[in-house]
């Protein structure tokens, strides 16, 4: 982990609670303490990698839509802070190999599987090129929900205010590497579904967490 | 982003992408309704000679009625315009590679400089007009991933372009839903299948 990446951590976890609200965390031991895993999580405003990031033990490394990267401040301070880009209006291997080649290293990846931030705060499809991926690492899915960061900063809003935000870590999820194409396509819609069905379930326990 | 991108019609008088910026809130061009943040995801909506209205903005997303594309019979022959609106258009110039700490991570897009026009949306084709210059025509069967961003939508032309669209007076969200619902009757009516994903490229079943 990087000193850049523990200053930031320490200096939103600490700052959170003045500028944002009160942070509560659910679930840290289902983090793998080694090896390689996928955290998939839902996406409903700008903070959520900002606050996930500080609060996993573990360093993520997190897919992040290419725009992000265009100004040069920011992609140095991305790339620093271990995010990648995707380009998202095509297919992009890089992101996939990246992806794919920091889990050989045993590390671990941080993925929004909606692919944007939701509209109304509410739960979106799942990226069916996520769940290929899932299929394709064949390692623990960390599925995680984050509530409350929406009230703090929904999309259509020009700014952030002050609100309670919750985050749950859920019991990792498995499912093997499928390395056949064509049987790892069939299984898409049954992962899709366990997956998503799961972080619903993930969200609720959040909403009730940050007492919403 | 504005509540306009998340509430494309007025709650009200139901009139489509008629909600403006004006002044720290927005207003509805046809009946006055004034919309403004409430605490946390509120929205509060005022309507003209009534009581402000404070819900949560998924209550109001709720309430919108599905985009709806004007009637036309298949065997029309006209190029039936659907949605027209001023844009802000910039096209992807190429790739730029990313590294950190001599790790290649990516390319991600150069983006030419920001040229204002109209964006068109009709039966067969997408055309953005600039200010000065050629018109840039699309037909929708050109169109290869629908993608919205931070502030606008991004499309892929088959063979073509990039382009990122930014809407200085409308909704991204409609424009996003619009693009789409035309595409899925395009797609249906040709025999292609059904769409199942706008992106990173558009797939069918």
């Amino acid at each position: 982990m990087s000193r850049l990446y523990r200053c930031c951590q320490a200096l939103v976890r600490a700052g959170w609670p003045v500028v944002g609200g009160r942070l509560h965390v659910q679930g840290m031991e289902n983090i793998p303490s080694k090896g390689p895993f996928l955290l998939i999580a839902n996406h409903q405003s700008v903070l959520d990698p900002i606050l996930i990031q500080a609060v996993c033990p573990r360093v993520l490394h997190t897919m992040a839509k290419s725009t992000q990267f265009l100004s040069p401040p920011m992609r140095w301070l991305m790339a620093r802070l271990h995010s990648f880009p995707v380009r998202r209006f095509e297919i992009d291997p890089q992101a996939v190999r990246h992806a794919l080649r920091r889990l050989e290293e045993g590390q671990g990846v941080g993925i929004y599987i909606e692919g944007e931030r939701s509209w109304d705060g509410r739960l979106q499809a799942p990226r069916r090129g996520t769940v290929r991926l899932i299929l394709r690492a064949g390692v623990p899915v960390v599925p995680t929900a984050i509530a409350g960061s929406y009230e703090a900063w929904p999309r259509w809003a020009r700014g952030p205010r002050r609100a309670d935000v919750a985050i749950v870590f859920g019991q990792p999820l498995r499912w093997p590497a499928v390395r056949d194409r064509r049987e790892r396509e069939a299984l898409v819609d049954a992962a899709a579904s366990q997956l998503m069905s799961r972080l619903s379930d993930l969200l609720s326990a959040a909403s009730r967490l940050r007492g919403g | 982003m504005a509540i306009r991108d998340l509430l494309w019609a007025c709650p009200f008088c139901r009139a489509e992408d008629a909600i403006r910026t004006e002044g720290r809130g927005e207003v509805c061009k046809r009946c006055g309704a004034r919309f403004r943040r409430g605490a946390g995801a509120e929205i509060e909506a005022r309507p003209v000679g009534g009581q402000p209205v404070r819900r949560h903005a998924a209550e109001w997303a709720a309430e919108l009625p599905p985009v709806r594309l004007p009637d036309e019979t298949e065997a029309g022959p006209d190029e039936r315009e659907y949605r027209r609106t001023a844009a802000v258009a910039r096209f992807v110039v190429g790739l730029a590679p990313v590294h950190a700490r001599g790790r290649y991570l990516g390319r991600v897009e150069r983006l030419g400089p920001a040229v204002q026009g109209t964006l068109v949306l009709t039966s067969r084709a997408l055309t953005f007009a600039p200010g000065e210059g050629q018109a840039h025509r699309w037909p929708l069967e050109a169109v290869a991933a629908v993608q919205p961003s931070s502030s606008g939508l991004q499309l892929r032309m088959r063979g073509g372009p990039v382009v990122l669209f930014r809407f200085p007076d409308a909704s991204v969200r409609l424009w996003e839903e619009t693009i789409q619902a035309a595409l899925r009757r395009l797609y249906r009516r040709a025999g292609w299948g059904e769409i199942v994903e706008f992106q990173p490229r558009i797939s069918v079943r």
